[in-house]
């Protein structure tokens, strides 16, 4: 055993205390926080998104001085509920309520791709809105509400044109159904930013998911919810479709790759190599594609 | 003047009062606006000249009960008091008599045509095509409610302008519906188709070779065919007065006037899809048409209707030449009708001509851009009903 000298003492003690001083960013590196994701599953639809709700004011809500919430759901299709192409009205109408109840004031934008005359009220939402006295605004004819903004991120997309109720509302909520798309593979959150989007017709002729994955790098919302009650698992967006599942969930997160990323597992199995734009978001690091990194919630209900 | 009637000054404003009353009206109705959008039909749909010549040329009764009862209540009081509608009713006689007082009584036109005119209509109407029934004043008004139609738009701004010279001289002189009301008015009936001998043979010779030429004349020099309005008949373009009922009372805003084209299509209402298509739950365009041109179509009868078929053109499709992953075409198609063929991971539209309605939601929502869009709604004549789909 060597002889502790004066000079060694020092030597040990510099080294140590160095170490010592390091390694708290050494220790909470190694077990890297895990991504919370709440899965609410049960026939009654209601009562998913009560508990859902329960679950964002117990994990902040949409922040302390939360005063205004921009809600984006889909409501794109003149389409009825049961059909599967917008945002089931029950959940938004729960959503509604709880969210003003804590004192928020909600806006809903949205960019239907049919009239908002058909698809606002063949969806349900329009009369669910008027309920509660949000505005649903409808971004296909007021045009002038969109606001150039940079996506510093963004490989292909650079810029865009996005609505201003989003970008000036203080929590952003995004809120799809989750179904089967042509072109995308699956609608979900990622995808839904498209109805908030006006240069969205552009992004197919300059590379579909890679301006998905960039306008998500943008566009992240406080809170992911995903309406997966019943899903289209063809023939999307718009169906009808005879290829119907019922997965009887609501899925929660406030990462959106991740909510997209346990949503597509309902439809494939292997999400990011089903879905480019979540593979691309997996490099781009925009959020948590892989579930082993996830806390995943299951509560029955 | 107003021969039939010698109205005392209290009377005469008080007349006046009625007519301005029912112009504000009219002009309410054509124009439409919140209105329902059934009564974009009122105006046009007044006319008993319409009703008939359009019920003979097309050989059948097109218009319900409903639709018929004022028209033939307008044609029972010209029966015992002639012109009665010109002089109370008419919106376009209201709007042409407004220069009464400080028209110049000039000459402009010293010979009444408004036999010939009929005469052309009725002997056309026999032959199956109501040639000039454009000319009928309700439709003339109707034609207010869309600013696009500048063709067959100009009859009001000229012949309003005329009546600064001469008065009213639509009215007295060439108007088809007020002569026909001549003619059927029990007194005056007969003294008046005796004045106008020359005018009916003339009529007949016009209109006869007029119905049998009109289609033929003007071969489309490589114009694209039009896509007619669901419920459009084979001689929708010959049968349609331009009352333009259904242009303004289209939600989508797809119906446009036509510029170019065969004679017979002169400003005639077509589909256009670069902003809109035809909605899959609408059948507003075959409710308000008021000449049968569109025949009335329930809301299933338009579902399984096909008024075209669109066609993809590969080499200008982002998915078809770029290999993007695109799909608008059947992301937007409420019928499902678009075939998906996929070549790798990327998946092609093919269109299934079974299902396809041509609504034309794929060619207004395609982005490809390189040359222009890359999917087109080609019209399907005569129209056609799916029966298979549900």
């Amino acid at each position: 055993m060597q002889k502790l000298s004066r000079r060694n003492f020092v030597k040990t003690g510099t080294v140590g205390s160095a170490l010592l001083a390091v390694a708290p960013s050494i220790t909470s590196a190694a077990p890297k926080p895990k991504t919370e994701v709440w899965v609410f599953k049960g026939p009654d639809s209601k009562a998913l998104m009560e508990k859902c709700m329960e679950t964002i004011f117990a994990n902040g809500g949409f922040g302390l001085k939360a005063k205004t919430v921009a809600l984006k759901v889909n409501a794109a299709w003149e389409r009825t509920p049961e059909q599967a192409a917008n945002t089931h009205p029950d959940l938004v109408d729960v959503f509604l309520k709880r969210a003003i109840g804590s004192g928020v004031k909600v806006v809903m934008p949205e960019f239907p791709c049919h009239r908002a005359e058909k698809s606002f009220v063949a969806s349900g939402l329009q009369e669910v809105a008027d309920k509660h006295e949000v505005k649903m605004i409808d971004l296909k004819t007021s045009k002038n509400s969109f606001i150039e903004v940079d996506i510093p991120q963004g490989k292909t997309l650079k810029k865009e044109m996005v609505s201003r109720e989003l970008l000036e509302a203080d929590a952003v909520v995004n809120m799809p159904v989750a179904k089967h798309h042509s072109g995308g593979k699956l609608t979900i959150c990622m995808k839904n930013w498209m109805g908030s989007a006006q240069g969205r017709g552009k992004w197919h002729a300059m590379g579909l998911h890679q301006c998905i994955a960039d306008f998500s790098s943008f566009m992240k919302p406080t809170w992911a919810i995903v309406d997966a009650t019943r899903c289209m698992t063809s023939k999307g967006p718009q169906g009808p479709s005879e290829d119907m599942i019922y997965p009887q969930q609501v899925i929660l997160s406030k990462d959106q790759v991740a909510a997209d990323t346990v949503a597509a597992l309902l439809f494939h199995d292997d999400p990011c190599g089903a879905v480019p734009y979540l593979a691309i978001a997996r490099d781009m690091k925009i959020g948590e594609t892989d579930t082993a990194n996830m806390n995943i919630h299951r509560i029955d209900i | 003047m107003n021969g039939a009637y010698r109205l005392m000054p209290k009377a005469r404003s008080f007349r006046l009062a009625v007519r301005l009353l029912i112009l504000a009206v009219a002009l309410f109705f054509a124009i439409g606006g919140p209105l329902p959008v059934w009564m974009e039909r009122v105006v046009p749909a007044l006319s008993p000249l319409v009703l008939f010549a359009e019920s003979i040329a097309q050989r059948t009764w097109y218009a319900g009960i409903f639709w018929a009862l004022p028209p033939l209540a307008v044609l029972v009081l010209a029966l015992f008091n002639g012109r009665f509608f010109c002089q109370w009713i008419c919106p376009l006689g209201t709007l042409y008599s407004l220069p009464q007082k400080i028209s110049l009584k000039k000459k402009v036109l010293p010979v009444r045509l408004n036999a010939l005119i009929f005469w052309i209509i009725i002997s056309s109407s026999i032959l199956g095509l109501p040639a000039l029934l454009l000319l009928d004043p309700l439709s003339t008004f109707s034609r207010l409610g869309a600013w696009s139609a500048w063709v067959p738009g100009l009859l009001i701004p000229i012949f309003l302008l005329l009546s600064f010279f001469q008065s009213q001289v639509w009215c007295t002189h060439l108007c088809p519906l007020g002569y026909s009301f001549d003619l059927v008015n029990l007194k005056t009936g007969k003294a008046v188709f005796n004045r106008d001998r020359r005018q009916f043979l003339a009529g007949i010779g016009i209109g006869i070779p007029a119905a049998l030429l009109l289609p033929k004349i003007g071969k489309k020099p490589g114009g694209k065919p039009s896509v007619l309005p669901p419920g459009a008949t084979e001689k929708f373009a010959e049968t349609c007065t331009r009352c333009y009922a259904c242009v303004s009372a289209c939600p989508a805003d797809i119906i446009r006037v036509k510029s170019g084209g065969r004679v017979a299509e002169l400003s005639m209402p077509e589909l256009r899809f670069e902003t809109g298509a035809c909605e899959e739950s609408c059948n507003l365009c075959s409710q308000v048409c008021p000449t049968g041109a569109i025949r009335t179509l329930s809301q299933d009868q338009k579902w399984r209707t096909q008024i075209g078929i669109a066609k993809v053109e590969k080499e200008k499709c982002l998915a078809w030449a770029d290999n993007e992953y695109c799909m608008v075409c059947d992301e937007f198609c409420p019928y499902n009708a678009i075939k998906i063929i996929e070549r790798g991971d990327v998946a092609c539209p093919e269109i299934d001509p079974e299902i396809c309605r041509g609504c034309g939601a794929c060619e207004s929502a395609c982005p490809a851009m390189r040359a222009g869009k890359a999917i087109f709604v080609h019209p399907l004549k005569p129209q056609q009903k799916i029966t298979g789909a549900t």
